[in-house]
């Protein structure tokens, strides 16, 4: 049992041995970190870093020129000579560790080996800004986080240029030593929010954090629930009105998503393309998004239950087709039903594993191939073909990706239920599903809002999104300090142009 | 605790489901038309129609089959008529009920109460008497054979939607069937040189058909019973060596019912304010002139006051009320008692009709 039990952790680098003895020793560890004895003339010094963290044009620039032109004896005259703000002096292992693995060259001289200065010249490597991916729009800016921590910053920080907007920065993981960084607006966010996310990140001990979306799924409320508890968004824009409605953004450096928090179910199905459109079009599409997700959910699993139970429901234009289009398939509706669903999520899996090109392509073959094959096979019926294929793109209109996955996944146990007792089976499962929603939480707030608890003022922007004047207030979700997002004299009041 | 709640419910949902019975479409036969018709002793014939489907892109070879078999009850019938039939037998999708001549004179409340209690049975199904026996009205050998279920429904469905047959199914049925001061009707068909055709009216007292209106009888009928914006009829008018005649679609037609009296005897005055358009003329008249469609208006006009002071006449005769003045009398008074108006008050209550017709247009040519 003692085997099982054996506590094995992480050890970080023993910090009772010497300086100069533990530096030579990585050098000769790890054939990235190189010890590079620099001549000058005024003396000898080793630098130690890691090749492909550092900048080494920016070293020979800042460092070595002027310490070959200027005289120097100590580590107090080096300090002088170079310019830098990122410079300094330590004798700590534990933090020589730390710095150089994130891009600093360590400075030693050889009469004072234990003690060395340390410079941050870290490379600039990093993927450019794109256009996003997931949360494509046709209107609004076309920018997506990035890989690395301190641009994503500075695409937030330019839409809010304001000293409010804060930004905390926490390292988390063993072996990750993952920059986590919590930005809020301090005069808006609840503060029991921001102090939550802070403490729940700190808590976490993980020592790998793979990214922003590990990380979310580490500090989330509910552990087995299937729905994702926090929105993640590759788009700054969508990160800064978050954060206006005093939510608080978190991300992690390396992954380029940003977490908001708290959530609600409906801010999934929102986008932020519909604050960009004229708000007649955007509540359009939104109540198409809503209403195509129920049809996803709910679409095979009423086929399945009419077909099994309800047939006194079928109008009798459609009984025809309806039989016609089963009477030779072998199968029970579910069965029929699942091996349907089940070649258009192998489809849709194989289509993501795959290159671009190659995934468009099986796409096409095994979406007209495999489907007509079946019908002609009479493994299925071409009306159930039809659902399901109905159902697979409705499911695709969730803006945020996280939320598809859910509603993919939440139509079998309703299927299910649909083949087990019909109709009563469909609205069992549903009851189950609401009342896990309406016990859901994000970040301690209600996740079901504002449909529990009931807050009609914000259904202004949940079904429909009405013109800005007058989405005036934020959500009581997030419990903002200030509600108001207008001078509170000007609400209700709109200037026409003329006037 | 809560977890073993939720496993205990989630169990529940399994094992229930156990009992329920299902019902896959395609491994079921779905009766469309019943039908109902007197046999020898005291038993019924029923006979049962319904599709067969054969494969899929062959759909235009939907079949009908029908069965039938001697029995006392509907529900012992279906019974029977399973162990004849190759798939389980089910009224889900029923959509029409006929009944023979010799049944709706003798009473069909014990039947239709049969479908009534029937959950799966909608209250929207046609119920429908046929001249003659029913089975053979609808026993076809070609033409709307295959379909004579859906056809049949469709028939009677198009017919009230759009002309001359008032509203009327199970449920509207059974309310007039129980109601106090109202008798019931149901669309009647009868089988004529290989074709199915609605030809009126059985007008039933309490659950007993002694009477019928004829498809111009039944379009006046319609009107004076909820006033309609449905219908065509056509109108005889004078023409010099003979008749002409005049065909006026119904644009909306107002009906109200007036209590003028209620002593010594009730008289209800019926204002029937109807707009119509002309379709159809084939008299002398020149549509184009006021005087002229004047003219046809009071033609038409007492003709439809002559045909509706003969029903009502008819009805009183007969001593059944379909046009629910017993109810409009209820309505209107207290103390009601339903031996006293059915025995006294009625017959000897006085009915004036009063018709004023509107001709808004005659087609676009004029």
């Amino acid at each position: 049992m003692n085997l099982f039990r054996r506590k094995r952790q992480y050890r970080a680098a023993p910090s009772s041995k010497r300086v100069s003895a533990w530096l030579r020793e990585i050098s000769e560890n790890s054939k990235d970190v190189s010890a590079e004895l620099v001549e000058t003339p005024f003396g000898v010094l080793t630098l130690y870093y890691v090749d492909d963290l550092i900048n080494t044009e920016r070293l020979n620039m800042d460092a070595l020129r002027p310490l070959k032109k200027n005289p120097w004896t100590s580590y107090s005259d080096i300090e002088r000579i170079i310019y830098s703000d990122t410079i300094k002096r330590t004798t700590d292992i534990q933090e020589i560790n730390e710095r150089l693995f994130t891009g600093s060259v360590v400075c030693q001289l050889p009469s004072a080996p234990d003690e060395v200065l340390m410079l941050e010249v870290p490379t600039n490597v990093q993927r450019d800004i794109s256009i996003p991916e997931t949360e494509f729009s046709v209107v609004g800016p076309r920018e997506a986080f990035v890989e690395k921590l301190e641009t994503n910053v500075f695409l937030i920080r330019k839409r809010l240029p304001i000293e409010d907007f804060r930004v905390k920065n926490i390292t988390i993981g063993e072996l990750s030593k993952t920059k986590t960084s919590v930005f809020y607006i301090d005069s808006i966010a609840d503060k029991a929010n921001v102090n939550t996310v802070i403490q729940r990140i700190k808590d976490v001990e993980y020592d790998e954090i793979l990214g922003s979306n590990a990380l979310s799924q580490m500090i989330q409320d509910h552990s087995f629930t299937i729905f994702p508890a926090f929105v993640n968004t590759e788009r700054p824009d969508r990160a800064a009105a978050a954060l206006a409605e005093g939510k608080v953004v978190f991300m992690c450096d390396g992954s380029p998503e940003a977490i908001i928090a708290p959530s609600t179910l409906v801010e999934f199905f929102t986008s932020l393309e519909d604050y960009y459109l004229p708000w007649h079009i955007a509540s359009f599409v939104r109540l198409l998004r809503l209403i195509s997700v129920t049809f996803s959910i709910i679409a095979t699993p009423v086929y399945v239950a009419v077909l099994t139970f309800h047939y006194e429901m079928i109008p009798k234009d459609l009984l025809s087709t309806l039989i016609a289009s089963r009477s030779n398939i072998p199968f029970p509706p579910l069965i029929e039903a699942i091996f349907l669903e089940f070649t258009i999520e192998l489809l849709r899996e194989a289509g993501a594993r795959l290159p671009t090109k190659v995934g468009q392509t099986i796409g096409i073959v095994g979406g007209i191939v495999i489907g007509q094959a079946s019908v002609e096979a009479g493994l299925t019926s071409n009306v159930l073909l039809i659902v399901v294929a109905l159902a697979a793109l409705a499911s695709f209109t969730s803006p945020v990706y996280q939320m598809g996955n859910t509603i993919r996944i939440i139509r079998f146990p309703f299927m299910i239920g649909a083949a087990l007792m019909g109709g009563i089976g469909i609205a069992i499962s549903f009851v189950f599903v609401v009342t896990h929603l309406i016990r859901l939480e994000s970040l301690g707030r209600p996740y079901f809002a504002p449909f529990f608890p009931l807050r009609i003022s914000d259904w202004r922007d949940t079904f429909v999104r009405l013109p800005f004047n007058v989405l005036y207030k934020r959500p009581h979700q997030s419990r903002a300090a200030y509600r108001q997002k207008l001078p509170a004299e000007k609400i209700g009041k709109k200037k026409d142009i003329d006037e | 605790m809560k977890r073993s709640r939720a496993v205990l419910a989630i169990c529940t949902f399994f094992f229930l489901a156990g009992c329920l019975q299902s019902q896959v479409i395609d491994d079921i036969s779905l009766i469309q038309t019943v039908s109902f018709d007197k046999a020898e002793g005291n038993k019924l014939r029923y006979t049962v129609f319904y599709p067969f489907f054969v494969e899929q892109g062959k759909e235009s070879e939907i079949g009908m089959e029908h069965r039938s078999i001697i029995s006392e009850t509907p529900e012992e019938a279906r019974s029977l008529l399973n162990t004849r039939s190759q798939k389980p037998l089910r009224y889900g999708q029923l959509r029409v009920v006929l009944f023979g001549r010799e049944v709706a004179e003798e009473g069909v409340e014990q039947y239709v109460k049969s479908f009534y209690r029937n959950p799966r049975i909608g209250n929207r199904v046609f119920l429908s008497a046929a001249e003659g026996s029913a089975g053979k009205a609808l026993r076809f050998k070609e033409g709307v054979k295959e379909r004579i279920g859906m056809y049949f429904s469709d028939l009677i469905e198009h017919n009230m939607d759009f002309e001359n047959i008032p509203e009327t199914n199970m449920h509207l049925f059974l309310f007039d069937l129980y109601s106090d001061g109202k008798d019931a009707f149901l669309p009647l068909v009868k089988r004529e040189d290989n074709e199915l055709k609605l030809i009126g009216l059985g007008l039933f007292d309490f659950d007993k058909m002694v009477g019928t209106l004829d498809m111009d009888q039944s379009f006046i009928f319609k009107l004076l019973l909820r006033g309609s914006d449905k219908g065509t009829s056509q109108f005889a008018i004078p023409k010099e060596g003979g008749r002409g005649y005049v065909v006026i679609q119904n644009i909306f037609t107002d009906v109200s019912y007036d209590l003028i009296t209620k002593d010594p005897v009730p008289e209800f005055n019926i204002h029937l304010k109807m707009k119509g358009e002309i379709t159809d003329h084939t008299g002398e008249f020149n549509l184009e002139k006021e005087k002229d469609i004047k003219k046809i208006e009071t033609v038409v006009q007492d003709q439809i006051k002559t045909v509706s002071k003969n029903m009502i006449q008819q009805f009183k005769e007969k001593e059944i009320d379909p046009l629910g003045f017993g109810e409009k009398y209820r309505s209107r008074t207290r103390n009601w008692k339903q031996k006293e108006w059915k025995e006294t008050i009625y017959p000897e209550m006085k009915v004036n009709v009063d018709v004023n017709l509107e001709i808004l247009q005659s087609g676009a040519i004029e």
